[in-house]
């Protein structure tokens, strides 16, 4: 088994009118985990998934996926991918695309094994039999989860796969998903959805302009702006809060938040506190969420240039 | 099953969603109802089954007349009007939007990233279009078939040739449509460029057969026209005309050969089909022509030579080829195109 499901470098594409949507992409997946792309719209994000499924030819590609150079189409029996706004034809029952996806991709699917995706996603009940243009959007959604997987793949993608389903359908998507990721399936999801991205990661990587600005572990990249936060009883004074502002920190009514892992300034912080009888309820380690890391990687610096790209 | 299989299993089911699809199904199977229904007796032709009863000298059980009158029904009637230009016209609409349709953002994806090539997802998506004109001259060929057979003893294989010539001559047009849809990604303008197309070049191959008849078919018969007063005069017959229309026959018959041939399909026909080995077969007969012969009287062989060499002056292997060829340019250049394309 390979280390890495995806491990691509430089990866360009430009489209005609010489848009540059990717600009020498470099990531890698790591085996049986939850892999997210983030990136602000234009970034590149779904180029990105389309050149791994085949979909859209690059510029310039090295790099293999589950083994095989990047574009080896018998390689995608392994995968399986939802499109985001996937449209499946419409004459077709919910069955009938899951059975449709098996036979594109060269597997034979009986009746049972249908039944089990379906249940799997929380579609059986009926609605399976009825056409799909009868459908809301999240039940497309749960088909479309469900024909990706009907090749039983080592790597799933998924293109913005909560988009239309409902809280409870995310709830048992994320919990379909890491049991995926428990059984060995690499899942790589793109999506907006920064708080259900962050609570089913293992890694990311954010995409700006074509190019990644951050890449790794989801707790190591988080951990880097670890910092401590001190809840008091009641508000802090005027003179104890000015104190605690000069030594660098950041006070909000009964609310004192330090910056950094290093726990020295805290105890200076919790001295002064104590020395003036200030009560303290709680001191608790703070993570920089996945939304405060993407602000910081994606955020347009005064005077830069960027040139919109497709996304 | 192969994949090409489930590609044309899905263009079967798409097709049996359409409402359209039906309506053409029921008109087929009623135009070949009342086709069946034609029967012969001693005393004449009836129709519906005998609810409608013609005398006829002519057309009765057992004559040779009754069986051509019955074959021509099926290759100079049905053929080119019913087959070849209601269904093809009723399988461009129907199926005009599975091209469009596909390649759309979100569903294109989803068959682009299965394993098979580009190149079998086009030809099962093309393959799977022509199902509609099969479905209809299929059946109806079947019909014809076992009317044949039934009525006249004749178990006439030769008549199935109408299958590939119909489907092919539907494809010929769907091409260009293809063609467009896939560059474009608009129904309507591949329906446009088809219909266009397809007009232009029926509109050569009827430009091409009056000037042939103008240019060899007359002079051979002895009449030369006289375009001032609008008359002809009787004159020794010569193997072709002396003015213009020799030269402008040859431009319409080489521009005419670059193009998709659907107008000869019922020609084509005439040729293909084998019947009794002393009547001569189909080529050079028309309807009419039959429809108001006397029996006593009997066409000139020279006449009938003539028009006979005009029926067959395209050989059906050099329509077919020529046609085919501009097909596989045509959708040779849309399958490039849906290859090289990002979407």
């Amino acid at each position: 088994m390979a280390e890495f499901a995806v491990d691509i470098s430089g990866v360009e594409k430009t489209y005609r009118g010489k848009i540059q949507a990717l600009r020498g992409i470099s990531l890698r997946v790591p085996e049986g985990s939850i892999f997210g792309l983030l990136g602000p719209n234009g970034a590149g994000k779904s180029t990105l998934v389309k050149i791994l499924t085949t979909i859209i030819r690059p510029t310039k590609c090295s790099g293999i996926l589950l083994g095989s150079p990047v574009g080896h189409k018998p390689t995608l029996r392994k995968v399986g991918y939802l499109p985001e706004h996937s449209k499946f034809p419409a004459y077709l029952t919910g069955r009938q695309v899951i059975g449709y996806a098996a036979g594109l991709g060269g597997i034979r699917v009986n009746s049972g094994e249908i039944d089990n995706l379906l249940d799997m996603v929380g579609m059986a009940g009926g609605a399976e039999d009825r056409m799909i243009k009868t459908y809301s959007k999240g039940m497309v959604q749960r088909i479309g989860i469900a024909q990706a997987l009907v090749n039983s793949p080592r790597l799933l993608i998924l293109d913005e796969p909560t988009d239309g389903v409902d809280p409870e359908g995310r709830y048992h998507m994320r919990n379909l998903l890491k049991k995926l990721r428990d059984n060995g399936v690499t899942v790589f999801v793109n999506s907006h959805l920064l708080g259900e991205l962050e609570t089913l990661c293992d890694s990311i990587a954010i995409l700006k302009a074509g190019k990644v600005v951050r890449q790794g572990a989801l707790s190591e990249l988080t951990s880097d702006s670890r910092g401590f936060q001190v809840n008091i009883e009641g508000s802090l004074s005027e003179e104890i809060a000015s104190r605690i502002v000069k030594l660098g920190h950041s006070t909000n009514g009964g609310e004192i938040t330090l910056q950094g892992a290093d726990s020295g300034p805290l105890q200076e912080v919790l001295d002064l506190l104590r020395a003036a009888g200030v009560v303290i309820l709680e001191v608790s380690r703070s993570h920089q969420s996945l939304e405060d890391l993407f602000m910081e990687s994606v955020v347009q610096m005064p005077g830069s240039k960027e040139k919109g790209v497709r996304s | 099953m192969s994949v090409l299989g489930v590609l044309l299993l899905d263009s079967f089911r798409m097709l049996r969603a359409r409402r359209l699809f039906w309506v053409v199904v029921a008109l087929s199977g009623l135009i070949g109802l009342i086709y069946a229904s034609i029967g012969f007796d001693q005393d004449g032709v009836s129709v519906l089954f005998g609810l409608l009863a013609f005398e006829s000298e002519l057309f009765r059980m057992g004559t040779a007349e009754a069986k051509e009158l019955y074959l021509l029904l099926f290759t100079n009637v049905i053929i080119p009007y019913w087959l070849g230009l209601c269904s093809i016209v009723l399988g461009l609409i129907s199926c005009a939007s599975i091209f469009p349709e596909f390649i759309q953002k979100g569903s294109i994806d989803f068959a682009l990233s299965k394993p098979p090539s580009r190149v079998t997802l086009f030809l099962g998506k093309y393959l799977g279009s022509l199902f509609f004109v099969l479905m209809q001259v299929l059946p109806f060929s079947v019909i014809v078939f076992l009317s044949l057979g039934l009525r006249f003893g004749d178990w006439n294989m030769s008549l199935f040739w109408a299958v590939p010539l119909v489907v092919l001559s539907f494809s010929f047009v769907y091409a260009v449509h293809v063609l467009i849809a896939v560059w474009s990604g608009s129904t309507i303008l591949g329906l446009f460029a088809a219909l266009l197309v397809w007009g232009g070049s029926v509109l050569v191959e009827w430009a091409e057969e009056i000037t042939y008849e103008i240019a060899y078919s007359l002079p051979q018969l002895g009449y030369e026209p006289d375009w001032k007063e609008g008359d002809h005069e009787e004159v020794e017959p010569r193997e072709s005309s002396e003015d213009f229309t020799v030269t402008l026959h040859s431009v319409l018959e080489s521009t005419r050969l670059a193009l998709p041939k659907t107008r000869a399909v019922g020609a084509q026909m005439r040729s293909l089909i084998v019947v009794d080995e002393n009547s001569g077969g189909l080529a050079g007969k028309s309807l009419l022509a039959l429809m108001l012969r006397d029996p006593i009287d009997e066409i000139p062989e020279r006449q009938s030579e003539i028009v006979k060499a005009a029926d067959q002056r395209h050989p059906v292997w050099k329509d077919l080829g020529s046609s085919f060829l501009y097909e596989l340019a045509v959708a040779g250049l849309a399958l490039v195109i849906f290859v090289r394309r990002d979407f």
